[in-house]
């Protein structure tokens, strides 16, 4: 089963001086059913543009998108809190948006909430957040409305390592537990050979898939120091052969 | 000076003020027909307060304040988020936004008579009309400023229109409504006295140019400290209003604290 096909997929924006700057440049990529898929590339190279497509908040200028799927959320490289509302009310903010407000969503939303260690803060405003937290609760936003899509946009760059990894493993358990796919884009190797089944690496404007590597590692996947260095090393034997630089 | 002593400075300044003006009249200074020392003010103003008069003629203002300040909102702000959202409805609109905006709106008095007569209309219209402006300025300068990125978000997920309005356009937008609404609450106030000058047979503006005519300088000073605690009793309200939904703010003068 296909969850996400996009075939010769062109994307222009026009220029301040009228031009037009060809950002994506027939991409073509394929997406399985439940599987964690992961996209490398340098900054700028148009991968926020690409889930943004994916989402439907933007259209290409040719190709074409086909998502399978009957719910998708995303969970945005800035956290995007409405700051008018407290932590509780931001989590719900995707389910209203989705028409998707029922008796059970507070207790839901208050017990993913605990999870992610904010039962303390769900009734404070973002502004008294630190990143890592805003980040958590841009998490459950998306995960409670319970997509069979996840995209998410560098959703751990602005973490220390440790909260990452808990924001990691966490990410991991609901993946297993609910088997929705995911697409998962990063800046940084070893977090994806961590997280993701397949790693597809973008060349820099105008952008094209450089190839896709599987990154075939028995999961749970080690989380010691050694392991974890083993894990970049695979994944950059893995994708050196599309670099000329690293990522 | 310690923290916090700087409000008695308040105090002082006011106190020195009634002092000055009190004794400015003793002396005989400036004739009485002119300025009525702040005692006989008072004096005056216990004997006005005791009567019907007072009252009928400040409930007559408020009500027309009122509705006056209504329509303006209503009106104001449904322009206001009309343009805001349609560019072609900002274009056809706005010439006669910043044409009537330029215009110093006292000068609609006399067409505003000529259409509803001289009464409780042209005084709540002319109200209206006046404080409508801000209004409708703020609220489309809200909408303006709406972070692009929340509705998205919203779009993201699924948001209807309808769902975007009320959850993003709607907070982002009343803060400036409110910021508009208190520079239109004394607009308004200036329309609908302003009218009460022109001609009526109640309210405080009439009330006042009657007594200046008659010379009664301690009765209209009276009437003067009315519309200001009038005026300071809403803009008062307005503030309390503005605290509750501002609620979720940090601190406003964290920024500038120290500088
Ligand atoms: N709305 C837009 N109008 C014009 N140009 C745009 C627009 N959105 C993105 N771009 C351009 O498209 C390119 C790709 O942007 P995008 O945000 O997708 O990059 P990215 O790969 O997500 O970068 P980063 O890793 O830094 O987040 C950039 O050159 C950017 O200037
Ligand atoms: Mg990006």
């Amino acid at each position: 089963m296909t969850a996400l096909r996009l075939t010769d997929v062109v994307m222009d924006f026009p220029q301040v001086g009228g031009e037009r700057l060809r950002v994506l440049d027939s991409v073509s990529l394929t997406v399985a059913s439940g599987e964690f898929y992961s996209m490398v590339g340098p900054s700028g190279c148009g991968k926020t543009t690409l889930l943004d497509l994916v989402m439907g908040l933007a259209v290409p200028t040719s190709g074409s998108v086909e998502v399978e799927a009957r719910r998708k959320a995303m969970v945005f490289q800035r956290p995007q809190l409405l700051p008018w509302r407290t932590v509780l009310g931001n989590a719900l903010y995707g389910m209203e948006c989705g028409g998707q407000l029922d008796g059970d969503a507070e207790p839901r939303a208050l017990a993913l909430l605990q999870r992610m260690g904010l039962s303390q803060h769900v009734h404070e405003h973002p502004h008294r957040l630190s990143e890592g937290m805003k980040q958590r609760v841009n998490l459950a936003r998306a995960l409670l409305t319970e997509p069979d899509l996840l995209l998410m946009d560098e959703p751990f760059a602005a973490l220390d390592p440790a909260t990452r990894r808990r924001l990691q493993d966490d990410l991991l358990e609901l993946w297993h537990e609910r088997g929705f796919t995911v697409i998962f884009v990063s800046h940084s190797l070893a977090e994806v050979a961590y997280l993701a089944d397949s790693i597809a690496v973008l060349s820099d404007k105008p952008t094209r898939v450089c190839g896709v590597a599987k990154v075939g590692l028995p999961r749970p996947r080690a989380a010691t120091p050694q392991a974890e260095l083993a894990l970049l090393q695979h994944a950059e034997d893995l994708t050196r052969r599309y670099f000329a630089t690293s990522v | 000076m310690r923290p916090g002593a700087e409000r008695w400075l308040s105090v002082v300044s006011v106190g020195t003020f009634v002092v000055v003006w009190e004794l400015v009249c003793r002396a005989a200074w400036v004739s009485p027909v002119l300025l009525s020392p702040p005692s006989q003010v008072a004096v005056v103003g216990a004997t006005l307060v005791a009567q019907p008069r007072l009252w009928s003629d400040l409930l007559y203002t408020a009500t027309a304040f009122g509705a006056a300040l209504a329509i303006a909102v209503v009106g104001g702000a449904a322009l206001g988020v009309l343009i805001g959202y349609s560019r072609a409805a900002y274009f056809a609109v706005n010439p006669f936004i910043v044409v009537i905006n330029a215009l110093p709106k006292v000068v609609l008095m006399p067409l505003v008579v000529l259409w509803v007569g001289i009464g409780t209309t042209a005084n709540v219209l002319l109200g209206a009309v006046m404080a409508s402006f801000p209004i409708l300025t703020a609220t489309y300068a809200g909408i303006r400023s709406l972070e692009r990125d929340y509705v998205r978000l919203a779009r993201s997920f699924g948001a209807t229109p309808r769902v975007i309005f009320r959850t993003i356009v709607v907070p982002g937008v009343v803060p400036y409504l409110i910021s508009g609404l208190r520079v239109g609450l004394n607009y308004a106030m200036v329309g609908v006295l302003i009218s009460e000058f022109f001609g009526s047979s109640l309210g405080l503006g009439y009330r006042m140019m009657l007594l200046m005519a008659n010379f009664e300088v301690a009765s209209f000073f009276v009437y003067l400290v009315v519309v200001a605690i009038f005026t300071l009793g809403a803009s008062a309200l307005l503030h309390i209003l503005e605290r509750r939904v501002q609620r979720w703010r940090p601190d406003p003068f964290a920024a500038t604290r120290g500088m």
